[in-house]
């Protein structure tokens, strides 16, 4: 069901007020239900995959709290060091075992399903060279709803456990609320067992002010979605799908606009859902924070889709990097090289892994591991040679603070960012690259006289609402940048709030993109 | 304490006046969205109606087929009354046919009303947007009033949101058209309603739309029997309780209420499978609650005064014809209203309108494919039984005047004909023997069974 | 301490590491910081902080960090 439709609604509807009857003890269990009648909405047979991964990390999980708790017995019982290491080393080797088995459990039917088609497609590939009859049709696969983001879950919280960080939930019900929670089944955000428990579970009394707090964060998310990323789609898809009918200026600003139109739909989700655990009382991560105004890809990367960056920071980048090897490479980079340098390679070296595990976790395409590595080249190399940038930066007498010089970073990343986007959109290799040639051998600025083929298949009424709105979120992110908004939103009057609200309603009315059941009617205009 | 209040009515002010806006806006870019068409002129007749206390003698309600069909002026002169309005609306079934009536009643209480009812309006609609377009098309003639007393029967359906002008016309929310509806709003404030009679239909006046189109004969659309047929079955009883409702509404405001079914194209009616029982149900619904039911495809002679080429197209009436019906009809209706019987004026049945006519006034055909070139072809003529009915089948194209006999005339029914590939319509013909140049004729697709199907 | 302070220093001489307790919820360090951190600290003074380890209250301030390096050399 579509985000923002009277089905939605209803089912929402429902979910709060169900909530707040029932006895705060048995809170949790309507979560428990919504999750289910909203998996099975989508395909009632794909909830098997769930509860399996349910299972197996519930299990895994208790599994390894119970060694925790055993090999701490072992090891005080331990009478001299020598016994004690060895129980250490023994706990150490029993844990990962259980862990590394419960985590391959899980992920498999997450790689097979989203990745098989991709490995199997690459090695017919292969073999095709040797004998050009191989060819391979590809699986009739589905990958199930969210299965990228509860595979996730589902492995953290185990590696979780296995930290020894909070232990493990006893209670399989209230483990698979969590792992089936709805609001972050979709889009995410990621969150972290203990943290969501703590609001989930813990019984949460209906409060107005969360009611109206919530609204309005809904209503805001449904005000970017609807006046700016829906539809702005069409434009986008249109251009981008079709590259080879437009000019490369077209396709430059295509993915210009497909920037703010990607920040505006995601974005606008999250704040849909993050202000529905809101009115529940759950409290859900941020997963943006005004990616616009990174200065660098890198900061980029903890400013927007945040909490994804700390899943693959906390459970592949910190592993990798200290781990055995990470920490042997560490050490001879250091020697080598001295301390500056010596830290960078070490955490190169780790986000290799990151950033080939997120390229390949947005999409099974070679399309997107090299989208990835795009951002890793350019991170890695801004790291390496942030020395020599400042000297050219002291040589041109530019301060770093200045207003000037930080606009010109914002718009740089936003520029570089939007670039590497040729890779991800594109179908394949062949398509981004054609893409990218067009932009340069058929470029035609002569276009610019035309305005109205940039915003393909919207009318100008929309372009200006959309425009319009934009401005707006824009604004409310440069106060939230200086942190002036929420003096702001204090200060501001109950009317011009109403007034603000009312109109962004309207816009919605006015913009929303719906499957029109008629297709305009015969008799409208009689 | 008082400060908890005043804190406590705080907290609704912003809910309170987001909805205060929205009502605004709701007006105010209505105002700019909303086509002005008929229906607002409708509804300004009618405010200066009620301004004036002026009460309607007749309100007709049904769907489009009752705006194009009755003439208000004409049933005003005829019957002396001060104000008769036809209230017909696109699409409109009995359900917003009863909102309609309430609202209408509260602003210039009817003491007749003439319900347009068809033979497809009571049966189970195969998709949600015909009773949507019933409602907003209703509501669009009803007052603010009006339109509220009906949107709770829409209040967890999906399409809620269609009684919302903003939303239902987003589409006109373009500078071009918002500067034409505002200058067309102005028009109306000062000269009235001015339209321009040149176009394919325009507002006549209190409600009756007067089409300037008229059909050609042989190309109506027509039904294939298995597609569009009434059966009991097929009824969708909520839509026969709205028609109850109406009957009870009346009842209680001793409102003289009528059905009538305005007349459709001959060859249409010829086709519908089942339209002798849809007659005989409503006959019989009539019946049991005591109204009278004027079924006005019935009327004697009409085969020859509301031909084909009188039509609109296949349901409509064009103007002239509508004119000339509501003449009659004011008649009929006098005559009923001063209790004498009417039935002098109408065909019993099918079977009376055959013995009555003296040329072949409607056929229709079935076409089954025979293989790839080769069609078989089954036809009844509506004509006089009595009389020896000749068939031919020629075969033509779209693009062209070209056509070739297939079979020449011939008293077989049944017949069995080769298509060569470049044609793609059979042009069916019927007359009475000797009488060869009077025939009525229908095309129909030719159809080509592809190797492997089976019919 | 010193020893420790030396070592944060080096990594990151822009960071007020006497009195900052936010090091981390604050996004003061980054995670290359971290592994470099830990890196040092692991050779200096003989211990194995490993991710397991890697928790806020660990390293939001620099006696913070001290007390895990003690705690580690207890055993």
């Amino acid at each position: 069901m579509s985000l923002i439709s009277l089905d939605c609604f209803k089912f929402a509807l429902i979910t709060v007020i169900a909530y707040f009857l029932i006895p705060k003890r048995f809170q949790w269990f309507v979560l428990f239900i919504a999750n289910i009648w909203f998996y099975c909405s989508y395909g009632p047979v794909y909830i098997v995959f769930l509860v399996l991964a349910g299972a197996v990390s519930y299990f895994g999980a208790r599994i390894l709290e119970k060694e925790n708790n055993d090999g701490a017995k072992r090891i005080s019982a331990a009478g001299d060091d020598k016994e004690k290491e060895e129980a250490r080393r023994g706990l150490l080797r029993r844990k990962k075992t259980i862990a590394f088995i419960t985590i391959i459990l899980v992920m498999s039917a997450w790689i097979v399903l989203k990745y098989g088609n991709f490995l199997a497609g690459n090695v017919f590939a292969l073999l095709a060279v040797f004998d050009p009859a191989i060819s391979f049709e590809g699986f009739d696969w589905v990958l199930p709803l969210g299965m990228s983001f509860y595979t996730f879950h589902a492995i953290g919280y185990v590696v979780d456990v296995y930290r020894k960080k909070y232990p493990a939930e006893k209670n399989f019900l209230k483990y698979f609320t969590f792992l089936s929670f709805f609001p972050h089944m979709i889009q995410g955000p990621f969150s972290r067992f203990n943290d969501l428990s703590k609001t989930m579970f813990a019984g949460n009394s209906f409060s107005y002010t969360r009611l109206c707090e919530g609204a309005s964060r809904i209503l805001w998310g449904a005000f970017k979605k609807a006046v700016v990323a829906d539809p702005t789609a069409g434009t986008v898809n249109m251009i981008l799908g079709a590259y080879a009918d437009h000019t490369g200026i077209q396709i430059v600003f295509a993915f210009c606009l497909y920037s703010i139109r990607l920040y505006a739909d995601f974005s606008g989700y999250m704040d849909m859902v993050c202000g529905f655990c809101h009115i529940l009382g759950i409290g859900l991560e941020e997963n943006f924070r005004q990616p616009f105004f990174a200065k660098t890809v890198d900061e980029y990367w903890r400013r927007w889709h945040i909490t994804l960056g700390r899943w693959f920071r906390d459970y592949v980048f910190y592993p990798a990097s200290m781990s055995r090897n990470g920490m042997k490479i560490s050490k001879w980079a250091r020697n080598k090289w001295g301390a500056k340098t010596g830290k960078l390679i070490s955490g190169y070296f780790a986000m290799i892994f990151v950033w080939t595990a997120t390229g390949l976790w947005h999409g099974a395409n070679w399309t997107y591991l090299v989208w990835g590595y795009l951002n890793l080249i350019v991170m890695c190399s801004t790291m390496q040679l942030s020395d020599k940038y400042t000297l050219i930066k002291e040589k041109l007498k530019i301060r770093s603070d200045s207003f000037l010089w930080k606009l010109f970073c914002m718009i740089r990343t936003y520029i570089l960012i939007s670039a590497f986007r040729f890779f991800s959109v594109a179908k394949d290799i062949r398509s981004a690259v054609a893409t990218i040639a067009k932009v340069f051998t058929d470029f035609r600025i002569s276009m610019i006289r035309q305005p109205s083929e940039f915003f393909v298949g919207m009318f100008r009424e929309e372009i200006i609402l959309m425009a319009i709105a934009a401005a707006a979120i824009f604004t409310v992110d440069i106060l939230n940048e200086t942190g002036r908004w929420a003096k702001v939103k204090e200060k501001c009057p109950a009317v011009l709030r109403a007034l603000a609200y009312s109109i962004m309603i309207v816009m919605i009315i006015l913009m929303l993109k719906t499957d029109d059941i008629t297709g305009g009617f015969m008799y409208a205009n009689f | 304490m008082q400060t908890s209040k005043i804190r406590k009515l705080k907290a609704f002010l912003v809910p309170f006046l987001v909805i205060i806006f929205l009502c605004v806006s709701e007006a105010g870019i209505g105002y700019l969205v909303v086509p002005v068409n008929s229906a607002t002129y409708l509804k300004k007749e009618i405010s200066e109606y009620k301004e004036k206390g002026i009460d309607a003698g007749i309100v007709f309600l049904g769907s489009s087929r009752v705006y194009h069909g009755f003439v208000p002026e004409i049933f005003e002169k005829k019957l002396g009354m001060d104000l008769v309005i036809n209230a017909g609306s696109g699409t409109q079934r009995p359900e917003s046919s009863y909102y309609l009536l309430r609202d209408l009643y509260e602003q210039v209480h009817p003491r007749i009303v003439v319900l347009g009812i068809q033979w497809n309006g009571i049966l189970k609609e195969s998709t949600d947007a015909q009773r949507l377009e019933s409602a907003v098309t209703a509501c669009d003639r009803m007052s603010l009033k009006g339109k509220m007393r009906y949107v709770p029967e829409y209040l967890f359906s999906a399409q809620l949101p269609y009684f919302c002008n903003m939303y239902r016309h987003k589409e006109n929310f373009r500078f071009d058209k918002i500067k034409e509806n505002i200058e067309k709003h102005k028009k109306l404030d000062s000269e009235g309603i001015v339209v321009d009679k040149n176009k394919e239909s325009y507002y006549y006046g209190k409600g009756f739309i007067y089409s300037n189109i008229h059909c050609e004969a042989g190309n109506i659309p027509v039904m294939d029997e298995l597609q569009d047929h009434f059966s009991v079955d097929e009824i969708d009883e909520s839509k026969v309780r709205y028609i109850d409702k109406i009957y009870e509404f009346c009842k209680k405001n001793d409102i003289r209420l009528i059905l009538t079914a305005t007349p459709v194209s001959m060859m249409n009616m010829y086709h519908i499978g089942g339209y002798e029982d849809a007659v005989r149900y409503y006959e019989e619904y009539a019946e049991e609650k005591g109204i009278a039911f004027h079924n006005l495809n019935y009327l004697k002679g009409r085969e020859e005064f509301i031909t084909d080429e009188m039509m609109a197209d296949y349901v409509h009436l064009s103007g002239d014809t509508a004119i000339m019906l509501s003449e009659l009809y004011a008649d009929i209706l006098k005559q009923e209203l001063e209790g004498g019987d009417v039935s002098g004026y109408f065909y019993r049945d099918m079977e009376s309108m055959k013995a009555d006519v003296n040329r072949v006034v409607a056929l229709k055909a079935s076409v089954k494919a025979n293989g790839y070139d080769s069609d078989h072809i089954q036809i009844s003529a509506l004509a006089n039984e009595g009389e020896k009915i000749l068939y031919r089948v020629e075969a033509g194209t779209d693009d062209s005047e070209e056509s070739v006999i297939l079979c020449d005339w011939t008293t077989e029914k049944d017949i069995d004909v080769d298509i060569p590939e470049r044609y793609d319509k059979l042009i069916v013909k019927a007359c009475i023997e000797g009488d060869e140049s009077n025939y009525a004729w229908q095309e129909y697709p030719v159809k080509r069974a592809e190797a492997g199907d089976t019919e | 301490m010193e020893q420790l302070m030396k070592i944060l220093k080096d990594i990151r001489p822009d960071v007020d590491f006497e009195n900052a307790t936010d090091l981390i919820d604050s996004e003061i360090l980054d995670s290359f910081d971290i592994i470099s951190i830990v890196s040092e600290v692991n050779d200096a003074f003989g211990v194995e902080i490993n991710v397991d380890d890697l928790l806020p209250e660990n390293f939001n301030s620099a006696e913070a960090l001290y007390e895990l390096i003690k705690k580690m050399q207890a055993g």
